[in-house]
């Protein structure tokens, strides 16, 4: 049986890697006494795999966990699970969906991310997004580990607005081009040539390959069983 | 939730996640019902702290107090550490950040000698004098506990209270004295004096070291009549459930032992001469096997861990080991949770039991015959034949291991280069049947051994001591060849057996930058060396220089029980290569320990008076 979770991370769990991450959900499905699928072979592992990584220091309200399970169980008998074990209020089951046994990996699927980006000082950033709009293209130097290339910053951005001191964005989360927060931020700013000072960042959501932003619970909504925000505690 | 100054730090330093705490298993307690709060501090980072069991054991003894806490604090690597400073963050406890200065108690583990450093270090970082004397009540206690605790002579000037031997119950009645002396509102000095009658606890400052005219030790003098001239270690009796932490914390990151620590004896009878754990610990003290499954379960429910591993000086000589294993194995093995041995005793049935265990991945295994050849090995009581350790060796092989790893100690007292081509030879056929890494340490005596009394071969010595075994096993591609070096061990030997005037040492080597000794990129021997010229106090001398039986040894005020005459004619045989038996096997040697604190051995099947 495979499932698709959503968690809320407790904030100061930012502070730990996406391998740490991985191992501490294994651990919180083990004390929960979820019928944990293993893979087959010499070194027998849990069929588990997080949606996407997150860089060090981000905050999450949207960690997608892929999971199998050896023996059905219900979202319900799930969710009541996760709720008593210890541990459960700083990974905050949100709710899940059963996926087809042959769907993709979570994580090749993800090609977006919404992130929250707290800028408490304010600045041109209502301007910056007008320019960033009215622009036909945005070329931007992309700086990976292996190379340097320039590409157009237009289509890694699906949607942003500023609301309250908070600046809200869909940007591309998949390659070929990834643009993190802090990647945009910088563009941003230097359309308006200003320095902004950014407080958290947190991921809100995640959305798929698909051609409307569709989160990872909503593409199995319809048929089959599932448990959405709001029925999971 | 963290502070906002410490979260600020985060994002700039390498592995955050040892300064968040939050892990699942850690306590709070409002700090308001309280009556005494104690900081369990490790004076090594996160990763390593948090796989020393003690530490694990006293958390859970003195949080399931009503009226205690404890929580944890680590040395803070140099990063964040230098953010600190910069930032003005004294050093805080990971449960709920509050500067170590808050608390009633600071109890520090002394695993290793050169982890004193990093004492100093933490008491700077957190802001708190590093002098006792300069410590008055606003401050907390400085407690040390642990193996180095046997002598704690070079942080005497630093600490408030030695705690000698097992800590579970002299914790709570120090608790105890503090609670009452705080309702009281008992004054430093007094409350020391109180604490100074509890047996297994010593006050550095009540006693004053006396030298004769030579400047060699003479001993320790109590400064009032009515202080113990002997002050003997504590030692739990009988072993059971409340002994084992079911619930420990739960790290984020990977630790050194990240796993479940299953500690299924105390004390280790087997008597090798160079080791101060087997005469510090006596006697065995087994724990039952239904006890130790049924807290093994308790702990995998609480932390979702994958692996329990079962520990203890010698973990094959549990008495019950085989069928403790396979209850283990088959309670766990459907759950996906392995089993592991870490020390292994150099014989084809630990080889057997530890290939039965490794269902998954038989990778390597570890033996130590500690000595290459007959003579050294009967020398240091280490009851190991070559023909038992090829066999071994051939039945890993055919069990499935592909490498062995052996650990020999370099040094050993009476040790010529006869017994060092012995050693090749040994591991020339040993790497005939699988390739080895051979690892190998220098021999540092520790007090309250038989060895106590024994000289460390110069470095010079133990450096062509090495470099013979290097040139030697150079051209042999079937073997791994790793040493330590020879200053670390050096160093070791001067503190193991210091007196109390190398706390200045100590100081001095702090300001000079000394810290992380024990990780070699931080060790800067040079400055320790400055330290003791600007001291005046010659380290060789201390490392180098066997101890006549009549002097005074710094240490001598204290006991772990074992008699110093037993240890003196332990040392005798030894240069004899006279074999003594394991008192497991019902021949006592009259060791001293269970006539002095009316205990005895307890195994499985029965108490051995």
């Amino acid at each position: 049986m495979r499932l698709w979770l959503k968690f809320s991370r407790a904030d100061e769990l930012g502070y730990i890697s996406h391998l740490d991450t991985h191992r501490a959900y294994y651990r919180l499905f083990r004390r929960a006494e979820l019928p944990l699928a293993l893979s087959q072979g010499f070194n027998p592992h849990p069929i588990l795999s997080l949606a996407a990584p997150m860089p060090l220091g981000y905050r999450s309200e949207a960690d997608y966990v892929d999971l199998t399970l050896s023996s059905a169980l219900s979202l319900a008998e799930l969710a009541t699970r996760l709720a008593t074990t210890t541990g459960h209020e700083q990974f905050r089951f949100l709710g899940g969906v059963v996926v087809g046994a042959k769907a993709k990996p979570l994580a090749a699927e993800v090609a977006w991310t919404e992130y929250e980006i707290s800028l408490p000082q304010g600045g041109a950033v209502e301007e910056a997004l007008r320019q960033f709009a009215a622009l036909e293209n945005v070329p931007f130097r992309k700086e990976t580990k292996k190379s340097v290339k320039q590409v157009d910053a237009k289509p890694l951005v699906r949607k942003a607005e500023f609301i309250g001191q908070k600046l809200r964005a869909v940007l591309s989360s998949s390659e070929p081009i990834v643009l993190r927060p802090d990647e945009y931020l910088a563009l941003l700013s230097s359309l308006v040539q200003e320095k902004w000072k950014n407080d958290h960042v947190v991921r809100k959501e995640l959305y798929l390959r698909d051609k409307d932003l569709v989160t990872p619970l909503e593409r199995w909504l319809e048929g089959g069983e599932n448990l959405n925000e709001g029925h999971s505690s | 939730m963290i502070p906002k100054t410490i979260e600020s730090l985060l994002p700039r330093v390498n592995k955050p996640a040892r300064y968040i705490g939050g892990e699942v298993n850690a306590v709070r307690k409002d700090k308001e019902y309280l009556e005494v709060r104690v900081a369990l501090a490790f004076p090594d980072i996160y990763e390593v702290g948090m796989s020393h069991l003690g530490l694990k054991v006293l958390y859970r003894v003195i949080n399931d107090l009503p009226y205690a806490v404890a929580e944890r604090t680590f040395a803070t690597w140099v990063d964040m550490a230098a953010l600190m400073k910069e930032n003005e963050v004294l050093l805080y406890s990971l449960e709920t950040f509050s500067p170590l200065a808050e608390f009633d108690v600071l109890g520090f583990t002394l695993q290793y000698e050169l982890s004193y450093t990093n004492i100093l270090w933490m008491l700077d970082l957190a802001g708190i004098p590093m002098l006792a004397a300069d410590r008055q009540g606003q401050y907390p206690l400085v407690i040390v506990g642990g193996p180095c605790a046997y002598n704690a002579e070079p942080l005497a000037d630093f600490v408030d209270l030695v705690v000698l031997g097992e800590g579970e119950e002299v914790i709570i009645d120090i608790l105890e004295v503090l609670r009452q002396g705080k309702a009281l509102g008992r004054t430093k000095p007094d409350t020391l004096k109180a604490l100074s009658r509890i047996k297994g606890v010593y006050v550095p400052s009540f006693y004053e070291p006396i030298y004769n005219v030579d400047e060699s030790f003479q001993g320790l003098k109590a400064k009032a009549a009515w202080l113990p001239t002997t002050i003997e270690k504590r030692v739990v009796a009988a072993l059971g459930p409340e002994n084992i932490p079911t619930s420990p914390v739960l790290p984020f990151i990977d630790i050194v032992h990240d796993r479940v620590l299953l500690e299924i004896f105390r004390g280790c009878a087997r008597g090798c001469r160079f080791c101060q754990a087997g005469m510090t610990y006596r006697p065995v003290r087994e724990f039952n096997s239904a006890v130790l499954v049924d807290a093994a379960q308790q702990a995998i429910r609480h932390t979702g861990y994958e692996e329990i591993s079962l520990a203890s000086l010698s973990s094959m000589d549990h008495s019950n080991i085989g069928e403790l294993v396979k209850d283990l194995v088959d309670k766990f093995s459907c759950h996906g949770v392995n089993i592991s041995l870490p020390s292994l005793r150099v014989d084809s049935f630990s080889v057997s039991l530890a290939a039965d265990v490794a269902k998954v991945r038989k990778s390597g295994i570890t033996l130590a015959p500690e000595a290459g050849s007959q003579r050294l090995r009967d020398v240091i009581n280490k009851q190991v034949t070559a023909p038992a350790l090829l066999k071994a060796l051939s039945g890993a092989k055919s069990l499935g291991f592909r490498s062995v790893k052996l650990y020999f100690m370099l040094g050993l007292p009476t040790e010529t280069y006869a017994d060092l081509d012995e050693m090749l030879a040994l591991i020339s056929r040993a790497a005939a049947i699988l390739p080895l890494t051979v690892s190998v340490s220098s021999f540092v005596p520790k007090p309250f051994t038989p060895f106590q009394w024994e000289r460390q071969f110069s470095m010079q010595d133990i450096e062509e001591r090495q470099n013979y075994l290097r040139e030697r096993l150079r051209k042999d591609r079937r073997v791994k060849f790793v040493y330590h070096d020879a200053t670390t061990s050096f160093l070791e030997a001067i503190f193991s057996r210091g007196d109390r005037r190398l706390g200045q040492v100590l100081l001095e080597a702090y300001r000079r930058g000394c810290r992380f000794d024990a990780w070699s990129e931080h060790f800067r021997f040079d400055l320790w060396m400055e330290a003791f010229a600007e001291v005046g106090l010659d380290a060789a001398s201390y490392a180098n220089r066997e101890r006549l039986l009549s002097e005074t040894l710094p240490w001598e005020h204290l006991s772990p029980g074992v008699r110093k005459e037993y240890l003196w004619q332990e040392r005798l045989r030894a240069q004899d290569a006279a074999l003594t038996g394991d008192c497991a096997s019902g021949i006592c040697e009259d060791c001293g320990v269970c006539s002095a604190f009316d205990i005895c051995t307890i195994t499985e099947r029965g108490r051995r008076e």
